[in-house]
C-alpha cells in the first residue's frame, strides 16, 4: 500500500519570550506525517515536544511567543499562514487534538453531550437533535457505557479513564484525518492507559486517520509508533522507525533514554538499577554553540562543544550526532530492549 | 473427621438498608435558607400586592390621629403599625415603600450584573490597550465614594427616579467587572479553553459559551450580596434626601422622616428597619446557598 503524505513541518521554529529572555523551545524541527501512521514524538518535559504540537496548530499565545520561521504544510495549504476563518475550518473537523489532562480539558459547565455536539454543529450543518444522536453514537464508540444518560453528565461525574474516553469523543466527532495526542495517557493509571491505547489504535484502523502522538514514555512507543521522533532541548536528535528506534538506536540520549525504562529481569532476582541519564536538560534560553546534549553525553569529545552536530540520515534513521557511528561500533550488539 | 462447610449467610435486605449511609448534607441548614425564601418571596408578594392590600392611601393625611401606637402598644385596627407624624398610615407606607425599594434594588443589581459582566469580558478577552483602558475607568470608579457620586450625580442631574436606578445601579459595576475580568483572564490559561480552540471555536464563541458560564458562580455571589448592599445604599441615599422624593416613599425615605421622633415614637424607625434587616440578610443566605448549588463540582 502506497502510503501519502498527510502533513509535513519543515523547518519550524517557535520562540518564547519571557522575562527579556528568549526561549527557543522549538528549533529547526522538520518531519511528515504519512496518512493512517503513527508518529511518536518523544522527550523529557521541556524539550519542546508540546510547543511542537501547538506550533503546528498555530495556537501559541502571542503573549508567550510566536512561530518565527518554518512552514506547516496540510493538504497543499501552510497552516501557519492561512486566515484564522480558514484555520478554524480545518481545526476540530480535519486536525483535532487531545490533552494530557481530561478533567481540564473538559469545560466544567458543559454536559459531555452538549461539548460533543457543539463540536459537530461548529463543522457540520446539523441539526441540534441529530448532533445529539451523533453524539450518543460517539459516546458509545469509545466504550462509554449507558451512553444515553452519560450524553447529559457533567465532566466531574466521570472518572479518570471516562474523561479521556469523552475527550476523545469530542477529538473524533467530526473525523478528522490527524489527530493529536499530547500525552493523553501520562494522567491515567496503568490499566487505563491501556484500554485507551487500545481504544486509539481501533479507532484509528477504523478511520483511517493519522497519530502524532506526544509521550515521554517510551513503553507506550513501542506499543503504538510506526515511526518515532526523539526530542531532546527543542530539536530533533534522532528519528526512525520504531524498530530501528528500539533495535538499534544510534544517538547517546536515545541508547540512555533506553537504559532508563524499567524492565523484568530473569535470573537471581536481584534488579538491576535503573541508569538514568546523568544531569539535566540544558537552560533553552541559553542553549551553548556546540551539542546541546555534550554536558550529559558519557562519549562526549572535544569537538562536540565548538561545531553543533548536523542531522545525519542512513535508510530513513536519522541521527543528530558526530561520533555515531564509534559510539555504536565501540558498544557492540545493541541490547535487546525490546 | 468432617468437613466444616460453611454457607455464608445471604445479605437480607435490612442489612443493606443499613449499610446504604445517607447522603452528607451539604451547605448552610436548610432552616435558614428555607426562611430565607419565604421572607424574600413575602416581601416580593407583599410589594407586587401592595396597591391593592393597602388598607389606606399612602398621602392620606389626617392630623387628628397623628403619631397613633402599633396596635400591639394600645392603637387601634384601623392603622395596624400606627400613625406617622401628619397621621398616614404606617403600614401602607411601610408596604410601597418595599416595594420601591426592592423595585430600585433588583433593577440596580441588574444593571450592574449586565454591565459589569459585559466589560468585564470585553476587557478581559480583547487584552492589550482596551483592557487597559477598560480597567483604568474601572479602577477610578472604585478609587471614589459610590455615595458621594450620588450625591454629585443627584445634584447635576435631578432626582428623577430613572436618574436614581442609573446611579444605583452604576455605582458596583465595577466590582462584577473587575471579578469578571479576572475570571477570563485566569480561564484563558486553561486548557479547556486551549481545547476549544483546538476544535475551531471562534474567539465569540469561546467567550460567550466557555468563558461566560464559568464566571456566573462568582457573579451570582457577588449579586447577592450587593443586592443586600443596593439596599442599604438606596435607603442612604433616601435618608439624606438625594434618592426617592414625596409623595413616593422608600424604606430610606421612611427612616429619613422616623428621624425626628426616635425618642418619643420610636416604631416609626424601628419598621423600616426590620424590614431591610430582612431584606438583607434574606438575600446574603440566598447568595450562599446559589453558590453552593450553582458550583458543577459541588452537584451530586
Amino acid at each position: 500500500m502506497k502510503q501519502s503524505e498527510l502533513l509535513r513541518v519543515e523547518n519550524l521554529r517557535t520562540y518564547f519570550y519571557s522575562q527579556g529572555r528568549t526561549v527557543r523551545a522549538v528549533e529547526d524541527v522538520s518531519f511528515s506525517v504519512q496518512q493512517g501512521s503513527t508518529v511518536c514524538l518523544v522527550g523529557e518535559s521541556g524539550s519542546g515536544k508540546s510547543a511542537t504540537a501547538f506550533s503546528i496548530l498555530n495556537l501559541i499565545p502571542k503573549s508567550m511567543g510566536r512561530v518565527v520561521a518554518g512552514k506547516v504544510l496540510y493538504g497543499g495549504e501552510d497552516l501557519l499562514r492561512i486566515s484564522q476563518r480558514r484555520q478554524r475550518t480545518i481545526l476540530g473537523n480535519e486536525i483535532a487534538m487531545i490533552f494530557q489532562e481530561p478533567a481540564a480539558a473538559l469545560n466544567p459547565v458543559c454536559t459531555v453531550g452538549e461539548q460533543i455536539a457543539e463540536v459537530l454543529r461548529t463543522h457540520k450543518q446539523c441539526s441540534a437533535r441529530e448532533a445529539r444522536r451523533q453524539a450518543k453514537a460517539m459516546l458509545d464508540r469509545v466504550g462509554i457505557p449507558d451512553a444515553q444518560r452519560r450524553l447529559d453528565d457533567y465532566p466531574h461525574q466521570l472518572s479518570g479513564g471516562m474523561r479521556q474516553r469523552a475527550m476523545i469523543a469530542i477529538a473524533l466527532s467530526c473525523r478528522p484525518k490527524l489527530l493529536i495526542a499530547d500525552e493523553p495517557t501520562t494522567a491515567l493509571d496503568a490499566t487505563v492507559q491501556s484500554q485507551i491505547l487500545g481504544l486509539l489504535h481501533e479507532l484509528q484502523a477504523d478511520t483511517g486517520m493519522a497519530l502524532l502522538f506526544i509521550t515521554h514514555d517510551l513503553s507506550v512507543v513501542a506499543e503504538i509508533a510506526d515511526r518515532v521522533l526523539v526530542m531532546y532541548a527543542g530539536r530533533i536528535v534522532e528519528e526512525g522507525d520504531v524498530m530501528q528506534i528500539f533495535d538499534d538506536p544510534w544517538m547517546p540520549y536515545t541508547r540512555g533514554l533506553l537504559k532508563a525504562r524499567p524492565g523484568l529481569h530473569s535470573g537471581d532476582g536481584s534488579s538491576r538499577r535503573l541508569s538514568a541519564v546523568p544531569g539535566d536538560p540544558p537552560d533553552l534560553a541559553n542553549l551553548s554553540i556546540g551539542c546541546s546534549f555534550r554536558p550529559r553525553c558519557c562519549h562526549a569529545a572535544a569537538d562536540c562543544a565548538y561545531r553543533p552536530p548536523d542531522l545525519e540520515t542512513v535508510r530513513g534513521h536519522s541521527v543528530r550526532c558526530m561520533h555515531w557511528r564509534q559510539i555504536v561500533e565501540a558498544a557492540g550488539e545493541p541490547e535487546a530492549v525490546l | 473427621m468432617s468437613i466444616d462447610i460453611r454457607v455464608s449467610e445471604p445479605i437480607v435486605g435490612e442489612t443493606e438498608d443499613k449499610l446504604v449511609l445517607a447522603p452528607p448534607r451539604r451547605g448552610r441548614p436548610p432552616a435558614a435558607r428555607i426562611i430565607s425564601l419565604s421572607i424574600l418571596f413575602l416581601m416580593i408578594l407583599l410589594a407586587l400586592a401592595a396597591p391593592a392590600i393597602t388598607p389606606h392611601d399612602i398621602s392620606e393625611q389626617s392630623l387628628l390621629s397623628r403619631l397613633q401606637p402599633p396596635v400591639f402598644a394600645g392603637g387601634t385596627d384601623d392603622h395596624p403599625l400606627g400613625t406617622d407624624h401628619l397621621g398616614r398610615d404606617v403600614f401602607s407606607r411601610l408596604l410601597f415603600a418595599t416595594r420601591t425599594t426592592l423595585f430600585i434594588a433588583f433593577a440596580g443589581v441588574f444593571i450592574g450584573v449586565v454591565a459589569g459582566t459585559l466589560g468585564g469580558l470585553i476587557s478581559g478577552t480583547l487584552g492589550g490597550w482596551a483592557d487597559q483602558c477598560l480597567s483604568a475607568v474601572v479602577d477610578a470608579q472604585a478609587a471614589v465614594p459610590t455615595t458621594l457620586v450620588a450625591l454629585t450625580a443627584v445634584a447635576l442631574a435631578g432626582t428623577h427616579p430613572l436618574v436614581l436606578v442609573l446611579i444605583i445601579g452604576f455605582s458596583d459595576y465595577y466590582r462584577y467587572a473587575r471579578i469578571v475580568r479576572g475570571q477570563v483572564v485566569a480561564l484563558q490559561g486553561r486548557s479547556f479553553i486551549e481545547a476549544a480552540r483546538c476544535s475551531g471555536a471562534s474567539p465569540w464563541r469561546i467567550a460567550m459559551r466557555h468563558v461566560l458560564p464559568n464566571t456566573f458562580s462568582p457573579v451570582v455571589v457577588l449579586a447577592s450580596l450587593s443586592f443586600a448592599e443596593i439596599v442599604v445604599l438606596e435607603s442612604s441615599l433616601s435618608f439624606l434626601g438625594v434618592g426617592v422624593q414625596p409623595p413616593n416613599v422608600s424604606l430610606g425615605s421612611l427612616l429619613g422622616e422616623a428621624r425626628n421622633y426616635l425618642i418619643s415614637t420610636p416604631w416609626l424607625a424601628i419598621f423600616p428597619c426590620v424590614v431591610i434587616v430582612m431584606i438583607t440578610v434574606a438575600a446574603a443566605t440566598i447568595g450562599d446557598w446559589l453558590r453552593a448549588s450553582l458550583d458543577p463540582r459541588s452537584r451530586t
